[in-house]
Parts: structure tokens; C-alpha cells; sequence
């Protein structure tokens, strides 16, 4: 019978989807639909070109150089292979000069080796099916090999079923795949002389096809996780074969299989992580090598490295007296808790091998600069400072693979329930053991020890890049910084200083230091969504990232500088470490576009019917709280001395002062509004039980509603008002004030219509209910009630303004309901919301402030000024932006003003419209060919990003 | 081929359906011919146009009679509380015949299913440690070795369906899901089908067998499946299929059309919530069973909420928190359903209220804001859904019934969420987290949060989950979440303790319903014991995968059950 997915390969009819190996066609929805409409309605549908796909579940890859085959040594290091994608190139063609200028993705040609051009090899794990594909990453197509013609497809290299991880030896002698196959997991060789088919190597074509039983291998004893190579250093040139090897002798001959000690540095020591058994395992990478092909003999162990299972709970610093507000639910100090470690990712750096752990909260760290005594150091210790309860632990992990020009060196891990990456200084002598808080008081609305993305966090990589300046004199060296220094006019001699000149933003923003330039250490992070986000960690150029002349409202720290030469972009914390870098130039311009933070046009005052309210002297205004500039429609004015701005016509505009410490605090382009005794959002569709007094004055008075999160959204009560008068040493009656302030629970039902039978029985008239509430769309201040105390659940009331029988009577069902605070404006974004720090007190239930210092800009809450002099305006001081506001208000007046220059993290895209899905599942960057290479786990193969961050990505599939 | 009931687009789109290869049983509409099996014989097209065009068309009043000792087009399965029947739904899905039946299969009998596959795995270990044959280990069940095991994997060839079959009952055309309901507080057991063609859900009174020594049977039997069925067929009676008379319930409701997915959260005398999906109307449907001595007799459509995002799909009920029960009335809660959506990147959290202040009772559902999908790229086709409360179900097994604090220690155990999702092929992993909320130290009300944080890749056509238990190398059950890939012929585990897929399970054409025969001390040899029996849709017939480590039939399929029978018209 012929194959089927021979004959769907060969058919017109079914020409523009995907092939899958295995006679799976997968059709694009339009094909699909194409496809049903053609055969309805017509007869010759038009063909589309298909693809075929072979890589199918990608995860694992590692890498080979080798040269031509005919080459009696072709084993190169992965530095050596420079050359990608050639266009031209064929997979079994080394010559020097084949191929164009310049790979696709932008690549420039790399340099030759020797008199030839040798070939990176990708070895991808196929995780469906059990295989290992050689992807010819040199050539410049058909790049995925073939190991058995005589069947339809690409074929593979068969290994065990799951396979989790693979590494390839530094000089590239042999590849180690750990297999996760229930019953059997196993460790199996690649030797490298081995992987190349008939096409490439002409020696194998009259071998027979590779099969499991082709490789050395041996069993483990548990499924394997992640897995990396450690070299036990050789002595004067000498390795010890086994670590209870009393000598150490020469490295040997080569042998059929290779001989991986003929690479030099020492002994390559395969460590594989057995999540099950808690513990890491140390083998012996030779000795797998040269096991029997197809063997199941357990693999020889030569170290087993137990992993730390308790978790200390670290006493908690003393706290300060809470005044008016709560601390949120701690753990309680006490002794150890005992886990059973579950390790995850792997990353190595210098002897130090850090170790994720998907049970405990820990990130295990192995000094394995000996592997044969691998000694496990203090562990890190990732926690939340959001929920200081919650269980962290990570997956993937990536260090720095070397250190910042100050010595510095960063871990970076993935919080896996958060869907959050937290970063770790691991430098020598650091002293923290807990994630680096990142976002401090002028960034509430990130956590302090997470960097959060849109979607999940699924790959991570850490990437030290540049590429030095020629000097008059030198090359600059690696870590040059960029130098803005105005006295720094022209480059002359060899100093770093100097140097840096050469860095500087371009004038037409081309070249130099901007958004695209990654001169440094950065974090890259394969998103879910098929996205690449970068974090800075270390850029060399940021020093020319900031305004010209430093100013503390634009974040800058004292001493303050002037006349620096950089493009003037409006903070100095365009650049902070270890957060989203920034995808534009904090700059308004015709070249860069409107980017920098300000608002669309002067803030407006309507009044609750929408329409704009006459400017007249006692009108509610909106004023700045400095002098500071105010980009307006993206220019730059200046407020006067009564905080308000003059515009063209002489008219005085409601001004306020947007927020440039940190421009990521402005997260969207957003309308905002500033509305008098506004309801708080989250309530529109809610609806609880009203209880009131009965007849007799028995009951409590509440509203009950479990699903409406009162704390959650931000609610004040009477009680938490007057503790806070209290705390602010407020005079008079404090109960009358704490009323006045306090948030009201407003009914916002429609009363039964007049005709309603209800009326009929009821204790009520719809006259009473209507003259004491007003209808819904003009309802009267009967229909407040004050709120003495607030829980997550509900809400205890002071007694309403009409009697409790006649509330209830007129309003006797389950009540809709806003709540409004007294006597304030509300500030809410349309896309933010309304900002608090409410919590629930983790022992009375009661909503109240939380006592974090970081939150305190967390409070859409603004009080009229009565006093504007400077020191007296009670200014609102949000994230965002900060004023302060004069004059009499009525409820539901509003300021309406839309921001504008958002903060756009730098976001690489990977899919497109033939690509749509992206699920990164492994990622590496080579810095000899200078792309980050990427698996998908589905249907889309590799994907290679070049460094530049620009450009289509190269794609194998 | 002809097709004698049908009108001419009915016989074209019926035919390019059945040409094509089919996708899950009429749940693609709009991306149906995107993938196929590797030998479904091409890309499926078709399936909005076969499920939109056929539920209207389906008429059971002439035309043959289905046959009840074959499976033909089965779709899903389900498993007596006592381990004794396997109940199979048949959905007549090329309707040659006047509807789909519901057979009730002897799993634990001497001439039982799972009796057969327990001597079957014996006898291949014996086999393959003495140096026995495959034809030995095959005629231990009277069979011999599958010279077909590429398409129909499985060591020997089929049983035939027949040999197990104790009853069956009619049903209309284009069953899709059912669940089996155990009463929670009392003796008793339900057995709900959403049926495409008449659109309702029908169910059936059967066994309770819980206790071995005291069977609970409508009829007396344990392969009861009482549905008032009339005739020989044993044709469904109107009072069984719930939706189909607007005049049984307070609201005049009919069923929408498209019921899919169906879960029930079990309340006992309170009456159980059960939520339908209804795909075509962006709808989902409340029924409420109610037991005998409960007031209503009989479970009733109650309530459709209208406005849900595109295609709903999948459901599956959230277990109410043990806290709920132990604060007695004290704390407030309404049970929760998540429904997926095969047309929208979201997921619908819906809430049950039992309008019990009101007089009459007309219960509701409310929804909760949506789950958000970004875990994907695109997101916008999720199917089966599945949620793992194992970890907390253990931890409230251990608080005794007062003792609040326990329960509340509890809460913090998260339950897993599972998603089969088709945009692109993955498995969605995320978690709920239950939060109570408290006054002076007491637990007053419970809120829930669905939260998606990982996402596992799938080989192509993800359809169906399930969270299931699997014997372990030391003879201990672990847990499992099990991944049906229709078009890809895959079953997939996935290790929730090790977040990674466990391997892969090759089946047959079209897998598609799943259900797990589990015990932690099977009564005979008192060891644990799993078994994953598996509907081939397309080839109509059943599999019996071993879930058993200490075998070397772990993650294989055991005995075929029916013969393998590829759809009229298909060229092989």
C-alpha cells in the first residue's frame, strides 16, 4: 500500500497546511475552510504552497562544530563554527568561499577555520518520539538530516522515549541525552562520529540505520531532570579516570568512539539531576562513552550529591509599631521545615553549580570545582515580599556566565506559580540570600522582588554581550562603558574613558546607545505568548542614557550633573537594573517618535452630566505641585507659580506634574479621571444583602456579600479613618471628621414601579420611597450609608439617614451598590483602576492600610486644599503623577486627562502570520554566531534570533 | 453509499465528513479540518459543518434500530462507583441508525473486561519471564497475537464487544459526554448523557454499588440502566431526557441546542448543580438533580446563562472546600464550575445559587469575571478540562468533622486545573487558590481564583483530560493527568509532581472518551489496580490500557474490545 502521507505529500489537492512526520497534515482554519467551500462549490481549488515539518515536540538541544568529514580530526570547539546559514552552502560542502555575503537573520559571514568552513550542528531532542535530529545550522538550507533515506521524512536518531536533556562535550567529542522513559531511564552517548548521515558523511552510507541499540548507554536509577557537564580539572596535563582514581595518567589515544579527555582541562563529569530521589548524580562521561552499545547495565554513580532539605524559617526583623494600618499574614519563625528537594533547572558558572527545586523554596548551590567532592554551599532562598507564605520554588535558572566590569555576577530564576522571574546577586561576598528588591517606593505598582510579564515565563537565558569600537589607538576593550562626559570631546588616547566616547547615541539615533544596543548583561526571557522580553542587568551604555542636565524629579541621585552629552531623554532611570528594558527612546521627536510620559491635552472639569463646567473663581482646579516641566501634546511647558499653566490664549489650564523617576511606572496610555465623591470601580455588578434594624431595633446592620472583596478594592470605613486622625494628630471631633471622610455604601436599585403590586402590601407608599431616595438615575443622599467597618465579605453600617423599616421597605430585596468616599476625589485610569494599599488585618478581618512603606503612593484618594501654600496643599502623590486640587466639588464632578508615552518594554515578536503559535522550551545564546537559539515545543523547530534583536528569525523545522 | 433519510447537503457534508477523517465528534466547527490522524484518511474539514447541519436534522421516530452488541462511534465511557459496569455511549454518528444506545459492559465478572486484561498482563509477564510466546499470553484469553498492532495497537486481537455486554438502552443520535452521579449523603447513582440530537441530556438510574454486600438498582441489577426505556430497543422515555419539555421546570425552558460537556457537583438531599455546555449558543445550562424523599423527584433543567464567550466546550466543578461543611451553614459559598471555550482565549468561572430565600427555589447561575488564556499565543481553543483536588481531598480526609482549623489548613492546599487546549496543541496547568475570608478569627465566606501557570506541549489535537491515579513501581497509586490527542492518536501522561509529560500512549484511531477503573486494594488480591479504558471513535471500539508500573505493559494497551470497524466508505 502506498504511505498515506506519501500520497498526501504528493497531492495538489492538499497542498497548504503543514505536514507532520507521520502522515499528520495540519491545516491552516483558512485552508480548511478554503478547502470545504473549494470542494462545495468547485472543483480545482487553488493549489498553496505546504511545508513539510519534521521537528515535532522540540525541547533539549546542544551543540557540535565539526569539519569536513574527510577531515582525519574534524572535532571543533562551538566557538570555532562562525558561519551561519550561508546562503549557497550545501550540508556536505566545507569549502572556504562557498556561500554569500551574509547569512539570512543578518548574521555577518563569520571568519574561516583552517582553510575551511566547519559546520554547527544543532542537536535537537525530539520529545513525541523519542529521538535525537541533527539540524545542519551552516548551511543554507535542508539544514534538518535525513538518517534514513530509505524512509519517508526526515529521520532521526532513536533514543528513549521522554528525553529531558542533552549536552554536548566542550570540544565536541561526544553528546550525553538523559531519557525519562518509564521503566527505564537511561543516559545515552552520541559519539559525534557518529551523527552525521550518508548525505554529509559518505563512510556511514553502508551502515545501516542508527537504532536504539546503537548508542552506549546505561540505565539510571530514577528519571532524570536537567543535566550539565563539570570537568574534574586535570593535573600537569593528567587525568584521573574515575574519582576514586588514586592517579592521575595521560589522556590516552583516541578511540572509535572518541575520547574525551584528548579535549584537555580535565575529566568531563556528567551531573544529572533525579528530581524523584532528591538528589544529583555525578557519572563519569567517558565511561558512558565507552559503554556497550544498547546496554542496560545501571549507570556507575560515581558521587551522588544529597540536596538540602530544609528550609530555614528565618526570623523576621522587628517590625515598627503599626499606627493606622496592618501588617499582612508572616510566617511564623520557628524551626526548620523539612522538604523533599525536587531539582529542576541547572546552570553553572566558575565551579558553582546553581540548582532550581520545584518542591522546596530553595535554589541549591554546589561548589562542583571538584566534582568528586562537590561539597553543597548555603543555599539561596527565593521568597515573595507580596506573600511572604507562599512556597516559591523555580524551574529554569540561568547565571551570568561572567562578571560585570564591577566584579558583579546575577542568577536569575523563574518563579513558577507567579509567572514571575526574580534575580539574585550571587557575586562573591554578597550577603543576600533572598531575591534583590528591584522596585522600590517609586514604583509601587511592581512588586519589590519580581519582574512580571504579560504572559508566563517559560525559557530564561542570561547573555553578556558586545562588540568593541576600534579606538585611534586600540580597540576599546570588552565592558567598555559609554561616557557622556561633555569634557570627553574627542577620543585620543587608549583610556576606557576615552573610549567611551565612541558609544554615544548616534545624531540620527542609528547607532550608539539606544533601545537595540545590547552592549552588556541582560536577561533574555522566551515568554508563553511566543515573545522574547530582555531585562537589563548590566548595560554598558547606560550612562548615556538621561537627561542632559540631572534634576532629582527626573530620578537622578545627588551629586546632580549638567551639560552631560546624551540625547536628553527625560530620566535617569531609563536604565535601572534588573528590570524590563526599555523597547524606546524616552524622547519626544519627529526621528523616535512620542515617547516620552506626558499627557494628550490640559486636564478638564465636567460635571456628573458630562458637561464642561464654566471656569468661574470658586471652580474645583487641578494644579501642580512644581515647577517641574509637563510635556503637553508632546511639548514641554512649564507650570506657574499657582501650579497652573498659561496657554496660548492666556487662559490659566489645569496642570499637573507626571512622574519621570521611574517611567515604567506609566504602564499604558490611558484616560484618567478625578471625580468628586467617586465610586470606587469593582461594584457595578455586584449585589448583597442589606439588613437593617427590625421593628424592635433588634439585628446588626450590614451588607453582606461574599464575593465583593471590600478590602480588595480599596474600601475605608469610619474606624479606619479616625485611627488614621488619630495618627496624624488631627483636633476636634474626631468622630464627626471620621464620618465625613469615611466611604458610604450608596443603593443604586430602581424603586418598583409605581404600579407594582408590591405597593399594594407594603408597609410603604412609592411616594415615601420616592420623596426620601429619589428614583435611581436621581437619587438623593438618602440613600447613603455610612460604613463603621469594612471586611473582605461585608460591611458593617452606621445607622442610614431615613428610618431602617422604611430603607428596608423600599428597598426590600437583594440591593445593587456603589461605594463612594466622603468628601474626596477619587483618581482611577481606565486601564489601572483605582490604586490602594487596603489589606484585610490577618486577625480581626478589619480592611485597613497596609502598614508596607513601598505602597504608600498606592492611594487614589485626594482631599481638598484649602490652604495651597507651599507646604499646606495636601498634594495627591500617586505613581504616576502628583497635584493637588482647589475649590469646591460636587459629587460626580470629574477632571478627565489621558496620558500619553507610555513605557514600552523591548519585546522581540517570534510568531507571525505563518507562524502563530511559539512555545520556547529550550533557549541558548552563541556567542559565536551571536543568535540566541531557541526549541519550540510544537511544531515549529528552532528558531534563531540574532543578537541584534532585529530581523526575521532564522527558522529549522 | 446512500443515505435514504437526508437531504442532498446533508448527504455532501456527511460524506466529505466521513471522507475526510472526523475530529472529535462534532465539538470542531470552525477549525474542524485542521488535523487528522495519522490513517484517518486526510485532513478533517468538516466537523462545524457535520455537528451544525446534523443536531437539527436528527429525527428518532423510523430507520434501523441501533445495534447493541457492538460499539459503533463510541464516545464516552463511564465506571459504576463499584467497579463493576463500564458504561459506553454510542453515538450513531454517521446516523444509519435511529439514534446512539448506552451499553453497560461487565468489568469485574468472570467474563468481565478488566478481568480479561488483569489475565492478559499476567500471562505476558509470565511470558516474557519464562521465554513464553505471545500466542501463549493470548490464549490465556482466548485470543491470538494482533498481526494489526500499528493501527490497532494492543498485543492480541480484539474481544468482541458482545461477549461483555449485559444491557443497553436507546438513546438519540450524537452522544458526547456523560457523568456518573453517586449520591453524596445516601445510596443512589445517576448516569447523565449530553445527546447532540435530540439536543437534551438523558439519564438513567443505575446501580449503586458502592458497597458490594448491599447493591442499590432500580432494577435489581447491577447493569442497570433504567430510563423508563420502552420496547426492544429500550428506547429512552421523554421523562428522561431532561430539556426536551419546557413544561417541567419554572422557567419554560428547553435545552439549547449542542449540549457537550457536562459536570455535576455532587450536594446529595441539597440537590446536585449540574452545568452543561451548550456550544453552538454561547450558553451554558444549570440542571439540578434532586433524589427520592428530597421534595422534586428527578433532575430538572433549571436555568440557561446566556453570554458566554464562543464555543463553550468543556466543564468541570470545583470541589466545595470541606470548610464549607464544617462551619454548617455559618460560612457562605456558591459551588463553582469553570467552562472552556473552543472559540475564545478565556476561560468562564460560573457560580451555582440555589435562590433557596426565594419561594419557589428557581435556581441560578451567576459568572464569575473570565480566566483570561495567555498562556498561549493564541489560547482561543480549549476543550477537555479536568481539576486535581487529590492533595486537599487527602488533607480533609484527616480533619475530623468539627475541627475548623483543620479544614481551613486545608484550604491552602491549591487544586490543579488541566486544560486540553488546540491553539496551538498544549496542555494548560494552573491552580485555584481559595481564600477565606474572616471576622474575629472565623471563617465567613470562601472566594475562589482560577490562575493558569504553566502550559505543556502536545502533539496535535489535543481534545479531551482527565486526572486519574496509576500504580506505581512500589505498588502505590500516584497521580496522573491524562491527555487525549484525537487526531494525533496519542494519550499522553503528564507527572504533576514533576511537571513534564511522562511519555506517550499510542492508540488507535479517533481516541476520545476516557474513564479509569482504580482502586487503591482491589478486594480480591488486595493490591492497588488501575486501568484506562479508552473509545476509538473512529474505528468504533473500545481499549484497555494498563496503568500498572510493575508491568511491562505499563502505558500500553492490554485487549482491544470490539472489533475495529473503519467508517462506511473509507478507502483503506
Amino acid at each position: 500500500m502506498r504511505p498515506v502521507a506519501s500520497f498526501f505529500r504528493n497531492s495538489a489537492f492538499l497542498r497548504g497546511g503543514v505536514f507532520l512526520r507521520g502522515g499528520v497534515f495540519l491545516a491552516p482554519a483558512a485552508v480548511a475552510s478554503a478547502l470545504l467551500a473549494g470542494v462545495i462549490t468547485s472543483c480545482a481549488p487553488q493549489p498553496i504552497i505546504g511545508s513539510v515539518r519534521s521537528l515535532q515536540g522540540s525541547n533539549a538541544v546542544s551543540f557540535v562544530c565539526l569539519g569536513a568529514p574527510t577531515d582525519a580530526s574534524p572535532l571543533r570547539t562551538v566557538d570555532d563554527c562562525t558561519h551561519l546559514s550561508d546562503a549557497g552552502r550545501t550540508i556536505n560542502d566545507f569549502g572556504v568561499g562557498v556561500g554569500g555575503e551574509g547569512g539570512q537573520g543578518g548574521h555577518t559571514q563569520g571568519t574561516d577555520y583552517l582553510g575551511e568552513v566547519p559546520h554547527l550542528y544543532a542537536l535537537v531532542t525530539q520529545t513525541i518520539h523519542g529521538e535525537v535530529a541533527i539540524v545542519d545550522l551552516t548551511a543554507g538550507s535542508a539544514g534538518v538530516l535525513d538518517h534514513d533515506p530509505s524512509t519517508p521524512g526526515n529521520n532521526f536518531l532513536p533514543i528513549g522515549a521522554v528525553p529531558t536533556a542533552i549536552v554536548s562535550t566542550p570540544g565536541g567529542t561526544a553528546s550525553f541525552v538523559a531519557t525519562a522513559e518509564v521503566g527505564r531511564p537511561a543516559l545515552y552517548a552520541l559519539p559525534t562520529k557518529a551523527i552525521r548521515p550518508c548525505s554529509v558523511d559518505s563512510a556511514k552510507c553502508n551502515e545501516a540505520a542508527p537504532t536504539i541499540s546503537s548508542w552506549p548507554a546505561c540505565v539510571l536509577p530514577a528519571v532524570p531532570g536537567a543535566m550539565t557537564l563539570v570537568v574534574d580539572p586535570a593535573v600537569a596535563g593528567k587525568v584521573r579516570k574515575s574519582c576514586n582514581a588514586t592517579t592521575y595518567d595521560d589522556p590516552g589515544t583516541d578511540s572509535a568512539v572518541g575520547n574525551i579527555d584528548l579535549e584537555g582541562g580535565g575529566r568531563q563529569k556528567i551531573v544529572v539531576a533525579l528530581p524523584t530521589l532528591g538528589e544529583l548524580a555525578v557519572i563519569d562521561a567517558q565511561t558512558v562513552l565507552e559503554s556497550k552499545p544498547g546496554s542496560t547495565d545501571g549507570c556507575i554513580i560515581e558521587r551522588v550529591i544529597p540536596l538540602e532539605s530544609d528550609v530555614p524559617v528565618e526570623p523576621i526583623p522587628p517590625k515598627p509599631p503599626a499606627s493606622a494600618c496592618v501588617y499582612p499574614e508572616t510566617p511564623v519563625p520557628g524551626p526548620v521545615v523539612t522538604y523533599v528537594p525536587q531539582p529542576s533547572g541547572l546552570s553553572e558558572a566558575d565551579g558553582k553549580l546553581y540548582v532550581g527545586d520545584l518542591a522546596a523554596p530553595l535554589i541549591h548551590v554546589v561548589d562542583t570545582s571538584d566534582p568528586c567532592d562537590a561539597v553543597e554551599l548555603p543555599p539561596l532562598l527565593p521568597t515573595s515580599a507580596a506573600d511572604p507564605t507562599r512556597v516559591v520554588v523555580t524551574s529554569q535558572l540561568s547565571v551570568t556566565p561572567r562578571l560585570t566590569p564591577e566584579f558583579k555576577r546575577y542568577l536569575y530564576a523563574i518563579d513558577v506559580e507567579d509567572k514571575s522571574v526574580m534575580a539574585f546577586d550571587v557575586s562573591d561576598g554578597s550577603l543576600s540570600r533572598s531575591p534583590i528588591t528591584i522596585n522600590g517606593k517609586l514604583n509601587p505598582l511592581q512588586d519589590a522582588d519580581r519582574i512580571r510579564f504579560s504572559s508566563a515565563p517559560q525559557t530564561l537565558q542570561m547573555v553578556v554581550r558586545d562588540f568593541p569600537k576600534g579606538g585611534p589607538s586600540k580597540v576599546a576593550p570588552f565592558g567598555t562603558r559609554c561616557n557622556p562626559d561633555p569634557n570627553e570631546t574627542s577620543c585620543s588616547d587608549a583610556s576606557e574613558a576615552c573610549q567611551g566616547v565612541q558609544y554615544r547615541t548616534s545624531t540620527d539615533f542609528t547607532v550608539g546607545a539606544g533601545p537595540l544596543t545590547l552592549r552588556g548583561t541582560f536577561a533574555l526571557v522566551g515568554l508563553s505568548g511566543g515573545q522574547l522580553a530582555v531585562i537589563d542587568v548590566d548595560d554598558y551604555d547606560a550612562a548615556c542614557r538621561g537627561p542632559v542636565a540631572q534634576s532629582e524629579a527626573l530620578g537622578c541621585d545627588k551629586p546632580l550633573a549638567s551639560g552631560l552629552v546624551t540625547k536628553d531623554e527625560q530620566s535617569c532611570n531609563v536604565f535601572l537594573p534588573n528590570t524590563p528594558r526599555a523597547g524606546n527612546y524616552l524622547l519626544s521627536n519627529d526621528t523616535t517618535g512620542r515617547h516620552l510620559p506626558g499627557i494628550t491635552t490640559y486636564a478638564l472639569l465636567y460635571d456628573k452630566n458630562a458637561t464642561l463646567v464654566e471656569v468661574k473663581p470658586d471652580t474645583a482646579r487641578m494644579h501642580a505641585p512644581s515647577a517641574d516641566k509637563l510635556a503637553v501634546n508632546g511639548v514641554l511647558l512649564t507650570p506657574g507659580s499657582d501650579g497652573l499653566i498659561v496657554d496660548d490664549n492666556g487662559q490659566s489650564q489645569n496642570a499637573l506634574l507626571l512622574n519621570l523617576e521611574d517611567p515604567r511606572v506609566h504602564l499604558s496610555d490611558q484616560d484618567w479621571t478625578v471625580t468628586f465623591e467617586g465610586a470606587l470601580p469593582g461594584f457595578n455588578t455586584q449585589a448583597g444583602a442589606l439588613q437593617l434594624l427590625d421593628q424592635v431595633g433588634g439585628g446588626t446592620r450590614q451588607l453582606l456579600d461574599e464575593s465583593s472583596l471590600f478590602c480588595g478594592h480599596g474600601v475605608q470605613s469610619m474606624a479606619a479613618v479616625r485611627e488614621q486622625l488619630v495618627v496624624d494628630g488631627a483636633k476636634g471631633d474626631l468622630d464627626a471628621q471620621a464620618r465625613a471622610l469615611a466611604d458610604r455604601v450608596t443603593i443604586t436599585n430602581p424603586l418598583a414601579d409605581a404600579t407594582n403590586s408590591y405597593w399594594k402590601s407594603a408597609a410603604c407608599t412609592f411616594q415615601q420611597c420616592s420623596g426620601t431616595f429619589g428614583d435611581d438615575t436621581t437619587p438623593t443622599p438618602g440613600r447613603d450609608i455610612v460604613i463603621s467597618e469594612a471586611y473582605e465579605d461585608h460591611l458593617l453600617l452606621e445607622p442610614p439617614a431615613a428610618a431602617d423599616t422604611l430603607v428596608k421597605c423600599c428597598f426590600p430585596t437583594t440591593v445593587s451598590y456603589q461605594i463612594r468616599p466622603g468628601n474626596q476625589w477619587v483618581v482611577a485610569g481606565a486601564i489601572q483602576g483605582f490604586s490602594h494599599h487596603v489589606i484585610a488585618d490577618p486577625v480581626t478581618g478589619h480592611c485597613r492600610n497596609s502598614c508596607d512603606g513601598r505602597l504608600e503612593r498606592l492611594d487614589g484618594r485626594v482631599l481638598v486644599t484649602t490652604d495651597p501654600t507651599p507646604g499646606k496643599a495636601a498634594v495627591y502623590t500617586g505613581p504616576e503623577f502628583s497635584f493637588y486640587v482647589t475649590g469646591a466639588g460636587r459629587r460626580d464632578d470629574q477632571f478627565r486627562f489621558t496620558t500619553e508615552g507610555s513605557f514600552t518594554p523591548l519585546r522581540v515578536v517570534m510568531t507571525n502570520s505563518d507562524r502563530t503559535a511559539v512555545q520556547t522550551k529550550s533557549m541558548q545564546f552563541l556567542p559565536s554566531i551571536d543568535h540566541l537559539v531557541l526549541s519550540d515545543g510544537g511544531l515549529e523547530g528552532l528558531l534563531l534570533i540574532n543578537g541584534t534583536l532585529q530581523g526575521d528569525p532564522l527558522q529549522y523545522f | 453509499m446512500s443515505f435514504p433519510r437526508f437531504p442532498t447537503l446533508t448527504h455532501l457534508r456527511v460524506a466529505l465528513s466521513r471522507r475526510l477523517g472526523s475530529d472529535t465528534p462534532g465539538l470542531d466547527t470552525k477549525r474542524a479540518g485542521r488535523l487528522a490522524g495519522p490513517l484517518a484518511g486526510g485532513a478533517v474539514v468538516a466537523g462545524l459543518a457535520a455537528s451544525s447541519f446534523v443536531s437539527g436534522c436528527f429525527t428518532s421516530s423510523d430507520g434501523l434500530k441501533p445495534p447493541t452488541t457492538v460499539a459503533y462511534f463510541p464516545t464516552a465511557l463511564a465506571i459504576s462507583p463499584g467497579r463493576n459496569t463500564l458504561y459506553v455511549a454510542n453515538s450513531d454518528f454517521d446516523l444509519q441508525y435511529s439514534g446512539g444506545t448506552v451499553q453497560a459492559l461487565d468489568l469485574g465478572g468472570t467474563v468481565g473486561v478488566r478481568t480479561y486484561a488483569r489475565t492478559l498482563a499476567k500471562a505476558i509477564d509470565t511470558a516474557v519471564t519464562s521465554g513464553g510466546t505471545a500466542a501463549d499470553a493470548c490464549a490465556t484469553i482466548d485470543t491470538k497475537p494482533n498481526d494489526e498492532s500499528f493501527v490497532h495497537p494492543g498485543p492480541c486481537t480484539p474481544l468482541p464487544i458482545g461477549l461483555f455486554v449485559r444491557n443497553f438502552a436507546s438513546i438519540g443520535a450524537f452522544a458526547s459526554q456523560a457523568v456518573l452521579l453517586t449520591r453524596s449523603d445516601g445510596p443512589g447513582a445517576r448516569l447523565f448523557v449530553t445527546v447532540r440530537g435530540d439536543p437534551s441530556v438523558t439519564y438513567f438510574d443505575v446501580a449503586d454499588d458502592r458497597d458490594p454486600n448491599n447493591l442499590v438498582s432500580a432494577c435489581g441489577s447491577a447493569f442497570c440502566l433504567d430510563c423508563a426505556g420502552v420496547g426492544d430497543g429500550k428506547r429512552c422515555a421523554p421523562s428522561h431526557l431532561i430539556g426536551s419539555d419546557p413544561f417541567d421546570n419554572l422557567r419554560g425552558l428547553k435545552m439549547p441546542t449542542e449540549p457537550i460537556g457536562i459536570d455535576v457537583n455532587p450536594m446529595g438531599s441539597a440537590g446536585d448543580p449540574i452545568v452543561v455546555a451548550n456550544q453552538s449558543s454561547g450558553q451554558a445550562s444549570l440542571i439540578v438533580n434532586r433524589w427520592p424523599g428530597t421534595g422534586v423527584a428527578g433532575p430538572t433543567l433549571e436555568y440557561s446563562i446566556t453570554g458566554l464567550p464562543d464555543g463553550p466546550t468543556g466543564v468541570a466543578h470545583i470541589p466545595t472546600p470541606g470548610i464549607i461543611k464544617a462551619r454548617n451553614g455559618l460560612a457562605s459559598y456558591r459551588p463553582g464550575f469553570i467552562v472552556t471555550h473552543r472559540a475564545a482565549a478565556e476561560l468562564s468561572v460560573l457560580r451555582y445559587a440555589d435562590d433557596g430565600l426565594s419561594e419557589p427555589e428557581r435556581p441560578f447561575l451567576t459568572k464569575d469575571p473570565s480566566v483570561p488564556i495567555t498562556l498561549a499565543a493564541q489560547g482561543n481553543d480549549s476543550r477537555g478540562i479536568a481539576i486535581d483536588s487529590s492533595e486537599r481531598d487527602a488533607c480533609e480526609a484527616k480533619c475530623a468533622a468539627d475541627a475548623l482549623s483543620c479544614f481551613e489548613t486545608c484550604l491552602r492546599k491549591p487544586l490543579g486545573v488541566y486544560v486540553a487546549s488546540r491553539a496551538p496543541a498544549s496542555l494548560l496547568i494552573g491552580h485555584i487558590e481559595s481564600t477565606a475570608s474572616k471576622t474575629q478569627g472565623a471563617v465567613t465566606s470562601v472566594t475562589e481564583t482560577v490562575v493558569l501557570d504553566e502550559e505543556e506541549s502536545l502533539p496535535v489535537g489535543a481534545s479531551n483530560v482527565s486526572v486519574a491515579r496509576v500504580v506505581n513501581s512500589q505498588g502505590k497509586l500516584e497521580t496522573r493527568i491524562f491527555v487525549v490527542s484525537f487526531d494525533s492518536r496519542f494519550i499522553m501522561p503528564y507527572d504533576p509532581l514533576l511537571h513534564r509529560l511522562e511519555g506517550t500512549i499510542r492508540t488507535g484511531r479517533g481516541p476520545f472518551g476516557m474513564a479509569f477503573d482504580v482502586t487503591e486494594s482491589d478486594p480480591a488480591s488486595g493490591e492497588a489496580e488501575s486501568y484506562l479504558y479508552v473509545s476509538h471513535f473512529t474505528d468504533s471500539y473500545l481499549g484497555v490500557i494498563d496503568l500498572d508500573m510493575r508491568r511491562r505493559t505499563y502505558g500500553q494497551i492490554l485487549i482491544n474490545v470490539g472489533t475495529p470497524t473503519p467508517p462506511k466508505g473509507e478507502k483503506r
